[in-house]
């Protein structure tokens, strides 16, 4: 999305959605006047955070909180509120609660609020179990979370691997609603770009929600255009090591809805801090989109500063100054140097993992795979990450991000490569290399013709041959894909043009190595207002490709990033594994 | 610093950071402390640790100013009050300007007044929505009270428009509850109720036509729900061939009708159908991770072996996937009778490894590497007969030399045998002459020593080995084995870092001597 500056008019003020979530939120919980005890999915806890507080949840008559474990409840109200996800082995779980106070005995008034949805399956399944009777179903849809001023986001971790992996399409409506809710704030986007299977789903899901609405008040655009991209258009820059503080910090500590927890690895004591990442926190604002290697000097500077601004309170002279002193600057000092040392800590963490594992071995790798130059090599360390056991995460990445720049590794490798993975991280991990294949993360070069032969030896019906031919068609990925969009999109920037300590670059992320490919589409769609002059970048992205333009607009652009969740490398590459 | 990317693997480590960590090589060595020298981009893990610790003890001067924040899990954190809460910091909009005038906002939850209508209590987005209570710039609690009133509030002659808004709904909606449920709605309309979470009945579809035109519709409109519903009353209302037939030609459908099965664990009828839809692999592999599920080994081997006849010998498709589950079952069926007897061994403690070194867990269900490890470390020098030789499991399990090399030299390390390494490494030429070989370069065998925490001797040794004298050099100053940083500099004549280097270390250690023999050695022609 981004959003036209026009006389540096500041962003939208998206925390109005966080407003709007809580005041929803109110409703679901009053939906059951009186007293009563929430059950809540340990994986909305976060989430609910951002939104609410306890204080919030006590007005509304929460008694007590309990963590959705699956083990029955005994105790507590007599009114109960289920907050989870639509996921079938919960429901499941909670028609055993239900039907297990019912052969005690026990009555209690139940409310089961999905999040984001109501499902068919889940109303199914409640039927199936028999206590359909007992029990009220509702939905909570929350808005997006607004993380940062400029950023949102879902929440839904498990989208990828849902839409992605499964085909399932149940939560292409949320995000749909959600950019309508939106929409509804800051005014109809003018002005849609969609690349890929989902997004175009998303467009036509939005435009089928908006017949039944109506036309939308007629309010001010302050959002020029929205582009929607699918995960699967760029597996490239996940896979790649960012080298910005924040992104370190996810890597290695991992945010989530904003929150990071720091151990005693970072207090220096047995104490634990869940810090609120936003841009309030000065120091973190300064550090937080450096590249690492300018992220050392520039605390130990802020904190030379600090010291020279405590050590100005021993020239206060009169009792009044000591006064100013105390009432207005102490405090700010304190919080100062507290995050400073947070920050430090944190630093001194990143290092000392990231020494352990051959970072920077790793790095070189992963920056010469990107040059697709010295292949031989780049195997042999990939080899040696395997065989020395090192942690699964950072081998199976090198091997994913191998296979997009080659699309797909020839049969010798992969077989070789893959057998290696299995006898240092276990046999199980065939489930792991099949949900890759799926994905198209991690394949086998294949001679274009398999499909030709199957049908000529008749193995295969005529519909059993349409399928396989679409899904091949799918991926129109050919040899050179990864080179050929590269250099049409100038991904590898020439060494001498990125300055790391004073980025002008988006490459700076990735050390100057790549561009992410997302950041590049979007900078060229909105300089053309359109995909003029990109149709051959186009042909090398999967699935289909989609824009609505309605208004021109300035050319200064600012950006607001909306997404179902935040991802990293570690994270795609977990969600696409087996339990 | 200009870019940092290399595009040679030629160039040396540090060269790699180019400007930052150039600065950096000279004070490697001046900080004593920096026992490693470990850097991560060009950053100095000693520097930031010392840093870190100033700040920490600053801290503690200066007391705590602590509260609680949230805490779901019962877990006590705290956090600093300016840093963590952050609903005290939200940044409401600051003036009252069109955005915050009261706005209609679709909102899920329904209106008040609609939500307890007629339509059984299904909540249903509209245009009618929660109007958003100008909210206020100071602190959490006054936001939440407003929000709450804002909730609770009696509509104002302001609404009227909302109110309008809702009747006309409410009259769609009764027209459509009027007509709904005995008549056949278009199927459009029906599939659009099923996706704004509206009552609707798909009984009325009684034509297989209508129930297909139901399921493409949704298909069409790309609402997973819908599909989900329309494939489920599909199933149910026609016979087994129709619905595998259609579905046949469904690939989206499809994959929400696996779902399906997915989640109410009938594995049995979805490897049934991935079978019949042509994705054996996927049939395969689902009946595989039943099969490894248990934790039971014995259960493990019994389930793989019937998997195995059942599901992947027969398809030469997955001959790849059918060697790799024959060798997962070898594997267990192998560490089955090591771990029994060297339990038993343990359990007599007559064994002197096995007292010297415990088991930390029983051998069973670790991976190919792991074991082999084991056996590494365990049962060194066993003849090839015995089960736990560590080169029998190379061979049964077609391992690499590399694979074989990193295990063994780690293990042997780790358990300080190192006339074991030397062999690892020993080729004779034809000449009888001995030679040191290795099938990974010798930079990473030092790693490897180094990590297990060899001796220096040790580390010294292979160090030397290392080709090109300018890594060799390198990674002894990395890994601080003076003796070979000054035989390099003297091999390099570098007489004046040579100097440089002496001046540093401890005066009367051997080190220093070596240093001092070496400049004063009349044979050397110094370049400088």
């Amino acid at each position: 999305m981004s959003a036209p500056i026009e006389n540096c008019i500041p962003l939208p003020d998206l925390q109005i959605f966080r407003q709007l979530s809580r005041d929803q939120l109110v409703l679901c919980l009053e939906s059951i006047p009186g007293r009563k005890d929430l059950v809540l999915e340990p994986g909305l806890m976060r989430l609910l955070d951002r939104i609410a507080g306890a204080s919030l949840l006590k007005q509304h008559g929460v008694d007590k909180i309990f963590k959705f474990e699956g083990k029955p409840i005994r105790h507590g109200n007599d009114q109960r509120l289920y907050l989870v996800r639509p996921d079938i082995e919960t429901v499941k779980q909670i028609a055993e609660h239900i039907a297990a106070d019912k052969t005690a005995g026990k009555e209690r008034v139940y409310r089961i609020i999905l999040v984001p949805r109501k499902t068919f399956l889940c109303e199914n399944l409640l039927e199936q179990e028999g206590v359909h009777g007992y029990v009220t179903l509702d939905q909570y849809c929350p808005n997006f979370l607004p993380l940062d001023s400029d950023l949102l986001s879902l929440e839904m971790p498990g989208f990828f691997r849902s839409f992605f992996l499964d085909g399932d399409q149940t939560y292409v409506h949320t995000v749909a609603d959600a950019l309508i809710n939106l929409q509804s704030v800051f005014g109809t986007i003018p002005n849609v770009y969609a690349i890929g299977n989902c997004s175009k789903m998303v467009y036509d899901m939005m435009e089928t929600l908006r017949e039944d609405r109506g036309a939308p008040a007629a309010l001010k655009n302050e959002i020029g255009h929205l582009v929607l991209i699918d995960r699967d258009v760029d597996y490239i820059t996940p896979l790649c090591s960012q080298l910005t503080y924040e992104g370190l910090l996810d890597e290695i500590f991992g945010i989530n809805s904003g929150y990071c927890d720091f151990g005693p690895e970072v207090m220096g004591k047995d104490q634990t801090i869940r810090l609120l990442l936003t841009c309030q926190d000065e120091v973190f604002d300064d550090i937080r989109n450096r590249h690492f290697s300018g992220v050392f000097n520039f605390l130990s500077t802020k904190a030379k500063e600090l010291a020279s601004d405590y050590e100005k309170r021993k020239n206060l002279a009169t009792v009044g100054e000591m006064k100013d002193f105390v009432a207005n600057k102490l405090k700010a000092l304190k919080a100062q140097h507290k995050s400073l040392a947070l920050h430090i800590g944190a630093s001194e963490h990143i290092i000392n993992v990231k020494a352990k594992t051959d970072f920077e071995e790793h790095l070189r790798t992963e920056h010469s795979l990107l040059d697709t130059s010295q292949i031989k090599e780049n195997i042999a360390y990939i080899e040696e990450a395997i065989n020395r056991q090192y942690p699964l995460m950072q081998s199976l990445r090198l091997l994913c991000l191998m296979s997009q720049v080659l699309n797909g590794l020839p049969k010798n490798d992969y077989e070789g490569l893959t057998t290696q993975f299995l006898q240092s991280h276990g046999f199980e991990h065939m489930l792991t290399f099949l949900n890759l294949k799926k994905l198209g993360l991690l394949t086998e070069q294949e001679p274009s013709k398999t499909v030709d032969s199957m049908i000529k030896t008749g193995k295969m019906t005529a519909a059993g041959a349409k399928v396989a031919t679409t899904v091949a068609s799918a991926i129109p990925r050919t040899t050179s894909n990864y080179s050929q969009v590269c250099r049409k999109l100038n991904l590898i920037p020439k060494i001498e043009e990125v300055d790391l300590k004073n980025a002008t670059d988006m490459s700076y992320v990735f050390s100057g190595a790549f561009t992410p490919i997302t950041c590049r589409l979007v900078e060229k769609i909105l300089a053309k207002e359109g995909f003029d002059g990109l149709d051959d970048v186009m042909k090398l992205l999967p699935g289909p490709k989609f824009c609505n333009i309605k208004a021109k607009s300035v050319k200064d652009y600012r950006f607001i990033i909306a997404t179902t969740a935040i991802i990293t490398g570690t994270r795609l590459l977990e969600g696409v594994m087996e339990s | 610093m200009a870019g940092t990317r290399t595009r040679s693997m030629e160039e040396d480590d540090e060269d790699y950071w180019m400007s930052s960590s150039m600065k950096n090589k000279a004070s490697i060595f001046d900080d004593n402390d920096d026992a490693e020298g470990i850097m991560l981009l060009g950053v100095s893990r000693n520097k930031v640790k010392d840093l870190s610790k100033t700040m920490k003890e600053g801290l503690g001067e200066m007391g705590n100013t602590e509260e609680d924040i949230i805490n779901w899990d019962g877990s006590s954190t705290s956090s600093g009050s300016s840093l963590t809460s952050d609903l005290k910091s939200v940044r409401y909009r600051s003036s009252p300007t069109s955005h915050l005038a009261p706005r209609k906002v679709t909102s899920n939850s329904a209106s008040r007044s609609s939500s307890n209508s007629s339509l059984s209590g299904q909540s249903r987005v509209s245009n009618v929505g929660v109007t958003v209570p100008k909210p206020s710039p100071d602190s959490l609690t006054s936001s939440i009270s407003d929000a709450v009133q804002g909730a609770k509030r009696v509509p104002s002659l302001t609404d009227v428009s909302k109110i309008e808004a809702e009747v006309q709904f409410l009259r769609r909606q009764l027209n459509l509850a009027r007509r709904d449920r005995w008549e056949k709605l278009p199927v459009r309309e029906t599939v659009k109720r099923i996706i704004l979470g509206e009552p609707y009945s798909l009984e009325a579809y009684k034509s297989k036509e209508d129930k297909l035109s139901l399921l493409d519709t949704a298909t069409a409109m790309h609402d997973g729900n819908a599909i989900m519903a329309a494939v489920l009353f599909l199933k149910s209302t026609v016979k087994a061939q129709i619905f595998h037939h259609e579905m046949m030609r469904r690939p989206v459908a499809t994959n929400h009708y696996l779902i399906y099965l997915k989640s109410s664990r009938e594995y049995n009828q979805l490897a049934d159908i991935l079978g019949l839809f042509g994705r054996s692999e996927e049939a395969a592999m689902l009946k595989y991770k039943q099969a490894v599920s248990p934790v039971e080994q014995q259960v493990k081997i019994r389930n793989l072996k019937q998997c195995l006849g059942a599901h992947f010998s027969m398809d030469p498709s997955l001959a790849y996937n059918t060697s790799m589950v024959l060798q997962q079952l070898s594997l267990l069926e192998t560490q089955l009778p090591i771990n029994e007897y060297d339990a038993q061994l343990e359990r007599e403690g007559k064994t002197a490894i096995f007292k010297e070194f415990p088991r930390t867990r029983p051998l069973l269900g670790v991976p190919v590497l792991a074991t082999l490890y084991y056996c590494c470390f365990y049962h060194y020098g066993l003849p090839e007969n015995n089960l736990a030789c560590p080169a029998a499991l190379r061979k049964k399990y077609n391992l690499t030399s590399k694979q074989y090399l990193w295990v063994a030299l780690s293990a042997r390390s780790s358990i300080r045998h190192w006339r074991d390494i030397d062999e690892l490494f020993a080729s004779k030429s034809w000449f009888g002459h001995h030679k040191m070989k290795s099938p990974v370069s010798f930079d990473r065998v030092v790693d490897v020593l180094f990590r297990t925490g060899a001796p220096p001797e040790v580390i010294d040794k292979y160090l030397r080995l290392v080709d090109g004298i300018e890594q060799r050099l390198t990674i002894a100053r990395k890994l601080k084995c003076h003796v070979v940083v000054i035989d390099a500099l003297v091999e390099l004549r570098d007489r004046q870092e040579l100097l440089n280097y002496a001046s540093k270390l401890q005066e009367g250690t051997n080190d220093a001597m070596h240093a001092q023999v070496a400049l004063r050695n009349p044979a050397t022609r110094w370049k400088n």
